[in-house]
């Protein structure tokens, strides 16, 4: 499928009728999606008698016609929204949200829901009550998790972009397995509102492009201050792309020493390795740098997303979402009926988890040290951006994709998957994943980490090492 | 730290999941193993007083004197439910047959 710039100025120039591109998408979704050796990557989708009566403007905006796959925990009028669980089957929200409605408003095509970890709780997207997605680059293996399903619609070629969401790196991580490119914004740049909540403070939407401009084109549709989230900042917008040609002479690139330990696969150290000769020769100036408190960031990162995932998952109880088990007696039995039928395991452990760490005898232990962490993370950040660093250059995952089934049993190692991630969660910041050279055949992504509210020299760097990555 | 099969039945109570004795054994394993990677959290010396947390996204950019536009899609007092005579309106309930009021009665 062309990019989404090109797909768009098509149809604003006539050349292509405005509803061709998503019927083609679902086309390509039918003759992938399903069977037993289907990919599994999308919940709902449009049908093809729906995409044939399509009424789609010419000249909806910026774009026009582009279609878009969205991680089925955010809202839309059009399809269910199950978040990946049981307990949202069939679930149709009376409200759409603010991503959503601004992609439509700027001309996309929502051709359907993808695949998840059940809530956005998982690195393989093997934790689905609908089933695991499969990696399109092989189909052993599993595309990453939690934004699976959307990392792999792009990866397949069935839409040029998606959107996922992001809490400790689940837009960046698949995007690594899958060979793509994945962004998660700065906390706050993007509104969360018809985001289904897995932990608040964390959780930011991201998007997934086949290049980093269609990662920025789907940034620019979305981004921006919305009064139903509080938590929305009100600051300008800039053009992503101002300086896509800009290349990566005279960029301070830090490379943080943490990242490169005994936990990393040689084959990824050696793609990272050759990644960042190339940007060196390219024009950028390389130095090592240090994150003391990484080592402690995935233990916060958990204690934290738990704690606020066990309060966040409380209001589905039977009430007023989704799926109801009213055969107990009273009020009290139909909550823990509803919700232990409803929840799949890996979300159970983590309620569980997170209700434990916020019990009065160990609230100071885990919750309070974690909440201390943090900080110290968010300040080793502060301290290397303050000294002369534009961007920070890591491996997204310390491995390739795994087989499918390998880790489902071992709940620490999957969590160890998130470890180059969860730290950009914990401070806020804007980070992409981007393709580097493939380790034994599957893909490697390279992450680029930028200050706060940074995301024009992020975009900046990521054409740059794009362009070497291609060039090499 | 370690966490045992009484108190995960305890904290399932707590959360509103029901466990049976070998869902307790099984996730008592898994939260045992997790919590022992999480202890490394103990082994860090944190400064006094130092800075918690991330606190709340940094607040608006805005010129001097600049009146920051209304947050609110329409002011709180338009999605208040109607007040007549002392009592909110609520719509009729139909055992009562008063399909012919269909704003309701107080």
């Amino acid at each position: 499928m062309s990019d989404i710039a090109s797909i768009a100025k098509s149809v604003r120039d006539g050349l292509v009728e405005a509803a061709e591109p998503a019927r083609t998408a679902v086309a390509r979704l039918n003759e992938q999606d399903g069977g037993s050796q289907g990919l599994n990557a999308f919940l709902a989708a449009l049908s093809d008698a729906e995409a044939s009566t399509l009424d789609v403007p010419s000249d909806g905006g910026r774009i026009s016609g582009v279609p878009v796959a969205v991680k089925d925990n955010m809202t839309t009028l059009e399809f269910p929204t199950t978040c990946g669980s049981r307990i949202l089957e069939g679930y149709r929200p009376p409200y759409e949200a603010t991503v959503v409605r601004r992609l439509r408003e700027a001309g996309a095509v929502i051709v359907g829901k993808t695949n998840l970890d059940e809530f956005a709780m998982g690195s393989s997207t093997e934790n689905s009550a609908y089933g695991p997605v499969r990696n399109p680059r092989d189909l052993t293996r599993v595309p990453g998790g939690s934004s699976g399903g959307s990392a792999a619609a792009v990866a397949a070629g069935i839409v040029p972009g998606a959107l996922g969401s992001d809490t400790g790196g689940s837009v960046r991580q698949p995007a690594s397995f899958c060979g793509v490119v994945g962004l998660k914004p700065t906390y706050g740049r993007v509104s969360r509102y018809g985001l289904v909540a897995f932990a608040s403070s964390l959780d930011q939407v991201g998007m997934f492009g086949g290049t980093v401009a269609d990662a920025a084109e789907l940034l620019q549709a979305v981004a921006g201050h919305d009064p139903r989230d509080s938590t929305s900042v009100d600051r300008p917008v800039p053009d992503f792309s101002q300086e896509r040609d800009a290349g990566a002479e005279g960029l301070v690139v830090g490379v943080p020493a943490e990242y490169f330990g005994d936990a990393l696969e040689p084959g990824v150290k050696a793609s990272c390795q050759a990644a960042l000769a190339a940007f060196e020769a390219s024009g950028a100036r390389i130095r090592e740098v240090s994150l003391p408190h990484t080592a402690y960031a995935l233990s916060a990162y958990y204690v934290i997303a738990t704690a606020e995932a066990s309060s966040n998952l409380a209001r589905f109880d039977g009430v007023r979402y989704g799926v109801r088990d009213s055969s107990g007696e009273d009020l009290g039995e139909m909550y823990e009926r509803t919700r232990t039928a409803g929840f799949g395991r890996e979300v159970k452990r983590r309620i569980l988890l997170g209700t434990f760490a916020l019990t009065a005898g160990y609230h100071d232990q885990y919750y309070g040290r974690a909440q201390s962490v943090r900080g110290l993370v968010a300040g080793d950040f502060e301290t290397v951006f303050g000294d002369g660093i534009d961007v920070l250059f890591t491996p997204t995952s310390p491995t390739v994709a795994f087989p499918l089934g390998e880790r489902v049993q071992d709940p620490l190692q999957m969590y160890l998957a998130d470890i180059f991630t969860v730290t950009a969660n914990l401070a806020g910041l804007p980070a992409i994943s981007v393709p580097l050279g493939p380790s034994d055949g599957l893909p490697v992504g390279g992450q680029l980490i930028a200050p706060q509210w940074g995301e024009t020299t992020l975009f900046r760097a990521a054409f740059a090492l794009e362009a070497v990555v291609e060039a090499g | 730290m370690s966490i045992s099969r009484e108190e995960i039945l305890q904290i399932a109570t707590l959360a509103r999941l029901r466990v049976t004795d070998a869902e307790s054994e099984a996730l008592s394993q898994d939260l045992n193993q997790i919590l022992e990677y999480f202890d490394m959290l103990a082994s860090l010396q944190v400064p006094e007083g130092g800075r918690l947390g991330l606190g709340p996204p940094r607040a608006p950019e805005r010129e001097p004197g600049q009146i920051p536009p209304d947050p609110m899609a329409q002011p709180p007092a338009d999605s208040a439910p109607d007040f007549r005579e002392e009592f909110f309106v609520v719509p009729s309930p139909p055992s009562l047959g008063e399909a012919d009021d269909p704003g309701g009665s107080p």
